[in-house]
């Protein structure tokens, strides 16, 4: 599904992504876990396509075909997702507005007919229920004046309405309380299918209890320093990063 | 002497028969007045930004009224059916039927000249300033509509509908138009200034404001002009103690669209709330100069004024709040945002205070920017296409404002007009509802 080669990237002059390799096949979902600043989020813009990066080597391909050449509405059209670390806050734009043109475009790209108000409407409700996201906020405007926690939320509803292929979830869990934790969790898992692969970035193995990851990544200075199965989720919990960046915790 | 000023006939001007003793006197001061001092250059303050040199050069004869039933027949046409209860001037001349409904008198000027002058004394032209346009209105104009509201008024909104059109041999017109609320009246006062047909016109319009004790007036001016517009706009007005002033300007297309305003709160416990939105493309000038003056204690004042400038566009705030010395409790703040689509357009924005007292909250600032990229990237990675996105943003910027006309028919149909002027603007047909 997805498959990342030697890939390295700048912004501003400085090193990011340092020799990235990673493999993600399709119906498995990897965890990313790291050190503040070793380019996860990093990882995630380029995948993405946001302005702002050089990409100086390297390869990415999605679903056989090359990504990094590709328009960010081409990817996302193409199953790209990409959970913002940060959601924006969009004053003026609905909801409702936004996610039925995303929608129908990406509905378009997959050679279905667009949703008219009352479909659209109808599986909106049903997806807000999945993550227990208020009808209220499904109206209002994109984010503004959202909590921390129900912008995530709204990450994770965007998510089933698009039904991506690639999903990459960075840092979905921070700013949720246990309970949305919990609720967020269940929603992901409702989402996960054979035919969809899944890329979460967090730092807390926390998260992995409730989305329990085929495989985790150890980035460390833009370079995958480990690669193991869950249990090395609970293995940095308990020691840290340490043993990766040669800076003793004290 | 300029072609401008010679051509508009203010040199060996003679008072209207009509006019009672005191008009004659204001409009001679106005006229002497504007001679002495000629039209603005760049070395007056309040005219730094806005070029009159091409201006200058031109002959504008005042234009009649002659085909004023065809005008307001097209007026009609553009505007819809828009529940609410209009007259029409055709350059500065009323045309047709004068409206009325309880507690509400709309008539022409020129009928109260005939009938009981002096009942205009104490606010028209007395309001207003006369410098420059505003002195070539109060020389010049010769009718426009005087309403007043009476505390037993409620219903439709009055909309003035003011047209220019400009025929072969004129192009000039001077509306005038005197707004009064009795003691605790309310009101709610529209006026859209159209340019007909793409003509070269210019149109020095003025309106003052007189609200009494406790009075409320919700008033929207709409400048919608064409490639061959030019506005001068003076709006002055006077509040009284415990009287609620919100003014909305709306500006959305005009070669030159300028918008003087200048509010006092003249007596305790006054409100005062001016906002605007503005959207410049091709080669358009639109500036709006706010003077809002405390002149006394307990009083608030709002200004949020927010605009789109596009191409070779030139779009000016020039703000200036006054709160006199001596005066307690005040409360003022001031706001202009800006969008800025092109590398090639101009943007100048000069928001202040100047305070002699010490006994206030108040705050201003003012930014430039263009569309945020993050938002723009967000937009695009669930999707939408890159022009789509920027045209969501960039409408998405002003449209607080647009939503705050309590007028639904009026907002939707300005909403329509913005977005056809936005590019990629019919795409987003949806969001605006
Ligand atoms: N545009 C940029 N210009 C310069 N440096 C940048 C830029 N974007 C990111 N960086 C730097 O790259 C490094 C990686 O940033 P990134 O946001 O990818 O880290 P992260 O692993 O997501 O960290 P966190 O866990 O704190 O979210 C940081 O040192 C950051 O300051
Ligand atoms: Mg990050």
């Amino acid at each position: 599904m997805l498959s990342i080669r030697n890939l390295h990237a700048t912004a501003d002059g400085k090193s990011i992504l340092k020799g990235i390799n990673l493999e993600v096949p399709a119906g498995e979902v990897h965890a990313i876990m790291g050190p503040n600043g070793s380019g996860k989020s990093t990882l995630s813009h380029v995948l993405a396509g946001r302005d702002g990066y050089e990409i100086t080597e390297g390869k990415v391909t999605f679903d056989g075909e090359s990504l990094l050449e590709k328009k960010p509405e081409d990817r996302a059209r193409a199953g790209v997702f990409l959970a913002f670390q940060y959601p924006v806050e969009l004053p003026g734009v609905s909801n409702v507005y936004f996610l039925k043109a995303a929608l129908n475009a990406v509905r378009k790209a997959r050679g279905e007919d667009p949703l008219d108000a009352m479909d659209f409407m109808k599986l909106a409700r049903e997806k807000a229920k999945l993550v227990e996201l208020d009808d209220g906020l499904v109206k209002r405007a994109v984010n503004a004046g959202f909590s921390g926690g129900e912008k995530k939320r709204n990450e994770i509803f965007q998510m089933a309405m698009l039904e991506p292929k690639l999903a990459i979830l960075d840092e979905t869990d921070s700013g949720l309380d246990i309970d949305a934790l919990a609720t967020v969790s269940k929603g992901v898992n409702a989402l996960r299918d054979k035919a969809r692969s899944m890329l979460i970035i967090t730092h807390y193995q926390r998260l992995l209890d409730y989305i329990v990851p085929d495989v985790v990544h150890v980035l460390v200075n833009g370079q995958i320093a480990r690669t193991g199965d869950k249990e090395l989720a609970k293995e940095l919990e308990a020691k840290g990063y340490a043993e990766f960046t040669g800076r003793a915790v004290s | 002497m300029s072609a401008f000023l010679d051509s508009q006939g203010l040199t060996g001007h003679k008072p209207h028969e009509s006019d009672p003793e005191w008009l004659a006197n204001l409009r001679q001061q106005a006229c002497g007045a504007v001679l002495a001092s000629g039209l603005p250059t760049s070395k007056t303050e309040a005219w730094r930004f806005t070029s009159l040199r091409k201006l200058e050069g031109q002959s504008v004869s005042p234009a009649s009224a002659m085909s004023g039933t065809e005008a307001v027949a097209w007026a009609k046409e553009q505007l819809g059916d828009d529940e609410t209860l209009r007259v029409y001037l055709v350059n500065g001349q009323p045309i047709g039927e004068s409206a009325s409904a309880e507690g509400l008198d709309v008539t022409a000027l020129d009928t109260i000249f005939l009938n009981d002058p002096d009942s205009l004394k104490a606010h028209l032209g007395k309001l207003a300033h006369s410098e420059f346009f505003a002195g070539i209105n109060a020389a010049l104009f010769v009718d426009g509509y005087a309403l007043r509201i009476k505390s037993t008024h409620a219903g439709k909104p009055v909309h003035i509908v003011h047209i220019a059109d400009a025929t072969t041999n004129g192009h000039a017109c001077y509306p005038r138009i005197l707004i009064e609320l009795e003691a605790n009246a309310q009101a709610n006062v529209i006026e859209t200034y159209l340019s007909r047909a793409g003509q070269e016109d210019v149109c020095t319009a003025v309106t003052e404001v007189h609200l009494a004790n406790g009075a409320k007036l919700d008033h929207l001016r709409v400048m919608e002009g064409d490639e061959g517009s030019t506005h001068l706009g003076t709006l002055a007005v006077l509040q009284e103690r415990n009287s609620k002033y919100t003014s909305r300007s709306v500006a959305v297309g005009g070669k030159l669209s300028r918008l003087e305003i200048d509010a006092r709160m003249s007596g305790p416990g006054a409100e005062c709330h001016l906002d605007g939105m503005y959207h410049a493309v091709g080669s358009e000038h639109v500036a709006h100069h706010t003077l809002i003056t405390h002149a006394d204690s307990h009083c608030t004042s709002t200004e949020e004024y927010r605009g789109i400038v596009d191409d070779r566009a030139h779009a000016v705030f020039d703000g200036i709040i006054n709160v006199d010395q001596g005066t307690k409790g005040t409360s003022a703040h001031q706001q202009n945002h800006n969008l800025l689509l092109s590398d090639t357009a101009t943007i100048n924005t000069k928001p202040h205070l100047e305070i002699d007292s010490d006994d206030l909250t108040a705050s201003h600032g003012a930014t430039i920017g263009s569309v945020d990229p993050d938002h723009l990237f967000f937009l695009r990675a669930r999707g939408i296409d890159e022009n789509h996105a920027r045209s969501i943003l960039t409408f998405s910027f002003v449209r607080s404002i647009l939503d705050r006309i309590e007028c639904e028919p009026v907002r939707d149909r300005l909403t329509a007009k913005l977005l056809s002027r936005l590019p990629y603007g019919d795409d987003i047909a949806e969001l605006a509802k």
